[in-house]
C-alpha cells in the first residue's frame, strides 16, 4: 500500500517541474483566418487536429459561420431540401473566436497584423487567406435591381429565391458556366421558362471542353432551355430602372448583340468569379489573379524592381483565392474553383503554416468536381479545361453514360464521367500517363477512327 | 439492434417460437415465389433465396437457382424510362410541359415531393436501395452539438446587417426554418429529364487504354450494362429526336395519363412486356474487394437485422494489477451512416476511404457501418468531402 504513495521529495520535484514548464511554456501563437468559408473552416479544423492550441480567430464578412455553398445553385434554387442541409460537419472542437460580419481591410505583413474596419488591428503569428472569389460583374448589368441577381452567397440565394417566388415565370441566365447551367436546371425543374445567354458555343465549354459541353448542350436543349449561345448582352433595362424609355413594365429586358431582345421576369448573372484580393492591395503580396503562393501554400511577395519574390512563412492562402502550382499537373500557378479542392487546400495550408516553408510538402491534389443537371451527373478529375484533345474512353454519349478522357500533349490531364462516376476512379489513376491514340471524340469526321467517333456527338454540337 | 424476424414475419421472434395471442402473419409479406416479382426479390436482397418452407425470404435460407431474369438491357443507372414507354406529360403553371420521365439517381426527389416525379427505376417502393439501408436514419433528426460532428451555423436568423441587398429582400425566418424550400406556387417539383428514345440496343465501345509500358489497362468488361461489343461501330445511329416545339396546352391535357403513386404495388411506367432493367442480383458471398468486413450493409428490406462487424469482446480485462484511479475514458466507437436520399454515388468517398466505402458495379454504395478506428481519419475525410454531404458519423457512447 505504502509503495504507491510518493515520497515528499518526489512530490516537490514534480511540482517544480510543473512550474518550470509553465514558466518556459512556448508563447501561445495566434492564427487569424480571413474568410470564413470552407477553406478557412478546414484549415482551422486541421490546426486543431495537429494539436495547435493557440487562439484561432475567424474574420468573416458574411454574418454566418461557414456553410456549404454548393447547394445554393442546386437544391436551394430548386427548392428541395432545407436550410439545415447547408451545415458542414466538423470533427474537432474548433474553440475559435468568430469575428463575423467583419471585413478585413488590409494586411500588414511586416508587422504581422490584419487590419479590420475602424482602425482595429489584429496581431497574428500565422494568417490563412481564404477569402474566396466574388461574382464577376458584367459590365452594364443592373445588378442593383431587384430583378437581376448574382449568386455567390447565402444572401444572394435567399434574395433570388424570394424574388422567384413572386410570380416569376421566365428567367434569363447570363453565363454558361457550372453555376449558370445548374441554375437553369433547377429552375426548369420548377417549371419556369429559362433562357441562357452565353458567349461560347457549348455549355460549360471552358471547363469540360466543347465535346462534353456539346452533350450537355443537347441535354439542356431537350429539356426546353432556350439557349441563346454565341451572344452577349449589350443593354439592359429593368422595371425599376430610374429612367429608361424602353423600360419593361415588369422584370428585366436584355438586348443582345445580334439585335434580339430577351424579356424576362428576372435575370441571373453567373459570369464567373474574381478573387477577393482587393483588401490585400498594398500588402506587398503578389495578388495578380489571386494570391500567388508556393507549391506549399505560402504566400509570395510581388517581386520588387530587379529583386526576387520572397516567400512569407507566416502567410498561407487556400481555396478559390489562391493561385498555386499544382505539381501534379505542371508548374504554372493557377486558381482552382472547386469545393473539394478548397477543403483539401485549407487542410494543406494549415499543415504548411505549422511546418514552415522548408519542410512543408507541396500541395498536389487531384482536382475533383461534380455537377448535376437535369438528372445527368457529371463528375470530373484533373483539369479538363487545359486539355488539347478529348477522347471517348468508354460508354456512349447517346445514352448519356460515358467517360471522356482529356489529354494535353498526349498525356492524360483529366477525365469527365457522365452518369458513371464510379468508373471514373480508374481514370484518376491514369493522370499524367500517355494515352495511346484511341477514338478522338468527334475529331475528324471521317477516317479510321470514325467508326468509334459517335455520330451522335457530331450531331449534338 | 434489429429484431429477429420469424418465418412468419413476426418481429422479435424467440427461439421457443413464442407468439402473442392474436398475432397473425401479415398478409402477403413477400410474393409466393421470389421469381414472381423480380423487383421485390432483387431489391429486398432475397432474389433466388427461399427458406426451408419454400417461401421466399425468411430466416433460414437455402440457395435456389436464381430466377430467370430478363437480361438487363439498359446500361443507364436509373436515369431513364425503359425503352418504348410513353412519357406522360405534366403541366406546369408556366405553361411549359415536359415529359415526366426519369430523374436523377435514386432519391433525388424529396420525400414530400410530387410522387409523379419519382423515378420508377431509381426510387424503389421499399425505400431507396435497401442494401444501403440506413439503420440510423430513424434516429432523432435534432441537430447534434459540435462533438457529434455537426456544426452550428450560428446567426442565420439575426442577419439583418447581411448586406444592402437583404434589407430589401428580408427573409421570413419562421417560414424558412420550419418549412421546406417548396413554396406553394411551385407545382412541378419533380425533376424531369428527356433523353433521346433508346431502342434498347446499347453498344459500349471500350477503347483500350494502353499505357507507356504497353500494358492494357482498361479493357475490363462492364458488368451490368448489357452486351459490350468490343470496338465495333456504334449500332444505334438513328436520328436524335430534336427538341420539338412545346405543344399547345390543349394537346398536353389530352396526353395526361393518370399515374398511381410510385409506391403502389405495380410500377406505373414499367412496361412488363419489354426487357426489365433489373439490376444484377447481389453477390451473396462477401466480395473479395478491399473491404475487410463481411457484408457491409444490411441485407433485406423487411425488418432486417443489420449485419455488422462482430462486437469485439471486452478488450480490457480487469485484473488485480489494474491501475489505481478512474478507468480511462475510451473513445466511443464511431457509427457511419449514409443518407440514401442524398447520396448521388459520386464515389468521392471511395476515393478517400477505399477500405470503408465501395460503389459497386451494381450501382450501390456499400459501406462499413462501424469502421475500425484506424480507418476513422479517412472515413472522416470522406464525410467532409462528400459532395452531397450524405455521410453522417455518430459516436456511440
Ligand atoms: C452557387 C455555387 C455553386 C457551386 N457549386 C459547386 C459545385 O457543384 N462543385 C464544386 O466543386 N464547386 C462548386 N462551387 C464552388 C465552391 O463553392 C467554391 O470552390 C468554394 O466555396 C471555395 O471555398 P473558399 O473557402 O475558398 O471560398 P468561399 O467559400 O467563397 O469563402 C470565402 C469567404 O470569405 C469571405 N470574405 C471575402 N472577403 C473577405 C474579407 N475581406 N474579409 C473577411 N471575409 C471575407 C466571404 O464572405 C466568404 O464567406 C460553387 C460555388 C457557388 C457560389
Ligand atoms: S461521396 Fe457521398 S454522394 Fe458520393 S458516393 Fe459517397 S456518400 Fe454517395
Amino acid at each position: 500500500m505504502n509503495s504507491r504513495r510518493r515520497s515528499p521529495d518526489i512530490a516537490q520535484a514534480l511540482v517544480r517541474v510543473g512550474q518550470t514548464r509553465l514558466e518556459y511554456k512556448p508563447p501561445s501563437r495566434r492564427v487569424v483566418i480571413v474568410g470564413a468559408g470552407i477553406a478557412g473552416l478546414r484549415a482551422a479544423e486541421r490546426l486543431r487536429e495537429r494539436g495547435f492550441d493557440g487562439p484561432i480567430v475567424f474574420v468573416g464578412e458574411e454574418p454566418h459561420k461557414p456553410y456549404n455553398r454548393t447547394p445554393l445553385s442546386k437544391a436551394m434554387i430548386a427548392q428541395v431540401g432545407r436550410l439545415n442541409d447547408l451545415r458542414l460537419p466538423v470533427y474537432r472542437d474548433l474553440d475559435a473566436m468568430w469575428r463575423l460580419g467583419t471585413r478585413a481591410v488590409g494586411l500588414d505583413v511586416a508587422r504581422n497584423r490584419v487590419i479590420l474596419p475602424r482602425g482595429e488591428e489584429l496581431e497574428y503569428d500565422g494568417v490563412v487567406i481564404a477569402t474566396g472569389v466574388e461574382s464577376r460583374h458584367l459590365k452594364g448589368a443592373p445588378i442593383w435591381s431587384e430583378n437581376v441577381w448574382a449568386l455567390r452567397d447565402l444572401s444572394d440565394g435567399r434574395g433570388l429565391v424570394r424574388r422567384l417566388a413572386d410570380n416569376v415565370r421566365h428567367v434569363a441566365i447570363v453565363g454558361t458556366g457550372f453555376i449558370g447551367c445548374e441554375v437553369a436546371s433547377s429552375l426548369r425543374k420548377r417549371g419556369m421558362e429559362v433562357s441562357v445567354i452565353g458567349r461560347g458555343d457549348a455549355l460549360m465549354g471552358s471547363a469540360i471542353g466543347a465535346k462534353v459541353g456539346g452533350v450537355m448542350t443537347r441535354v439542356h436543349r431537350q429539356n426546353h432551355v432556350n439557349l441563346l449561345l454565341g451572344r452577349n448582352p449589350v443593354r439592359w433595362a429593368t422595371a425599376d430602372s430610374p429612367k429608361d424609355r424602353n423600360r419593361p413594365s415588369s422584370g428585366v429586358r436584355i438586348w443582345l448583340d445580334d439585335g434580339s431582345r430577351v424579356d424576362a421576369d428576372a435575370a441571373v448573372v453567373a459570369v464567373g468569379g474574381l478573387p477577393t484580393t482587393r483588401w490585400l492591395q498594398g500588402s506587398g503580396l503578389d495578388i495578380s489573379d489571386g494570391v500567388l503562393t508556393t507549391a506549399a501554400c505560402h504566400a509570395v511577395t510581388a517581386a520588387p524592381e530587379g529583386g526576387v519574390p520572397l516567400v512569407v512563412p507566416s502567410v498561407v492562402a487556400a481555396g478559390d483565392v489562391a493561385r498555386w502550382p499544382n505539381l501534379r499537373i505542371d508548374e504554372t500557378p493557377r486558381r482552382v474553383e472547386h469545393w473539394i479542392t478548397a477543403s483539401e487546400h485549407g487542410q494543406a495550408a494549415a499543415d504548411s503554416l505549422l511546418l514552415g516553408p522548408e519542410q512543408a510538402p507541396p500541395f498536389m491534389p487531384l482536382p475533383r468536381f461534380w455537377t448535376e443537371q437535369f438528372g445527368v451527373q457529371l463528375s470530373g478529375v484533373g483539369r479538363p479545361g487545359l486539355a488539347d484533345a478529348c477522347r471517348l474512353a468508354e460508354g456512349s454519349p447517346r445514352d448519356l453514360e460515358f467517360i471522356a478522357c482529356y489529354t494535353r500533349a498526349g498525356k492524360v490531364i483529366g477525365a469527365v464521367s457522365c452518369n458513371a462516376s464510379s468508373r471514373l476512379l480508374e481514370y484518376a489513376d491514369l493522370m499524367g500517363w500517355p494515352l495511346e491514340p484511341g477514338p478522338a471524340l468527334g475529331a475528324g469526321a471521317g477516317g479510321g477512327s470514325a467508326a468509334m467517333a459517335p455520330r451522335s456527338l457530331a450531331a449534338a454540337v | 439492434m434489429g429484431s429477429i424476424v420469424g418465418d412468419d414475419g413476426f418481429p422479435g421472434a424467440r427461439p421457443d417460437g413464442f407468439r402473442p395471442a392474436g398475432w397473425a402473419p401479415p398478409a402477403q409479406r413477400l410474393p409466393e415465389r421470389a421469381a414472381d416479382d423480380p423487383y421485390l426479390a432483387v431489391y429486398s436482397g432475397l432474389a433466388g433465396w427461399t427458406n426451408s418452407a419454400g417461401q421466399a425470404g425468411g430466416a433460414q435460407l437455402v440457395r435456389n437457382p436464381p430466377p430467370p431474369f430478363p437480361p438487363p438491357s439498359e446500361p443507364r443507372r436509373g436515369n431513364d424510362r425503359p425503352a418504348g414507354s410513353a412519357a406522360p406529360l405534366r403541366i406546369s403553371p408556366g405553361g411549359m410541359a415536359a415529359p415526366a420521365g426519369g430523374t436523377g439517381p435514386r432519391g433525388a426527389t424529396p420525400p414530400g415531393a410530387d410522387p409523379l416525379g419519382a423515378d420508377p427505376l431509381g426510387a424503389h417502393p421499399l425505400g431507396a436501395h435497401p442494401l444501403g439501408a440506413d439503420p440510423l436514419a430513424a434516429g432523432p433528426a435534432t441537430p447534434s452539438p459540435l462533438d457529434t460532428g455537426s456544426f452550428d451555423l450560428g446567426s442565420f436568423d439575426t442577419g439583418s446587417f447581411e448586406s444592402a441587398r437583404s434589407d430589401s429582400a428580408r427573409w421570413d425566418s419562421a417560414r424558412w426554418d420550419s418549412a421546406r424550400w417548396d413554396s406553394a406556387g411551385t407545382v412541378n417539383t419533380g425533376p424531369f429529364a428527356t433523353y433521346p428514345p433508346s431502342t434498347g440496343q446499347n453498344t459500349w465501345t471500350v477503347a483500350p487504354v494502353v499505357t507507356d509500358t504497353g500494358t492494357i489497362v482498361n479493357t475490363g468488361t462492364i458488368v451490368n450494362t448489357g452486351p459490350v461489343a468490343g470496338t465495333g461501330p456504334i449500332v444505334n445511329t438513328g436520328p436524335i429526336a430534336a427538341a420539338g416545339e412545346v405543344a399547345p396546352a390543349g394537346a398536353q391535357v389530352a396526353a395526361i395519363e393518370p399515374l398511381g403513386p410510385a409506391t403502389s404495388g405495380s410500377h406505373p411506367v414499367i412496361d412488363a412486356s419489354g426487357p426489365l432493367p433489373v439490376p444484377v442480383p447481389l453477390p451473396v458471398s462477401p466480395p473479395t474487394g478491399p473491404l475487410d468486413v463481411a457484408p457491409l450493409a444490411d441485407l433485406g428490406g423487411y425488418g432486417y437485422t443489420p449485419i455488422r462487424r462482430a462486437e469485439p469482446g471486452p478488450s480490457f480485462q480487469p485484473s488485480v494489477r489494474r491501475r489505481q484511479g478512474r478507468t480511462p475514458r475510451r473513445a466511443g466507437r464511431s457509427v457511419v451512416s449514409v443518407d440514401n436520399n442524398k447520396c448521388h454515388l459520386y464515389a468521392i468517398c471511395q476515393m478517400e476511404a477505399p477500405a470503408s466505402f465501395l460503389v459497386a458495379q451494381d450501382g450501390r454504395l456499400y459501406y462499413d457501418a462501424a469502421p475500425p478506428s484506424e480507418q476513422m481519419p479517412s472515413v472522416r475525410q470522406a464525410a467532409r468531402l462528400c459532395p452531397m454531404q450524405a455521410i453522417a458519423l455518430r459516436t456511440e457512447p
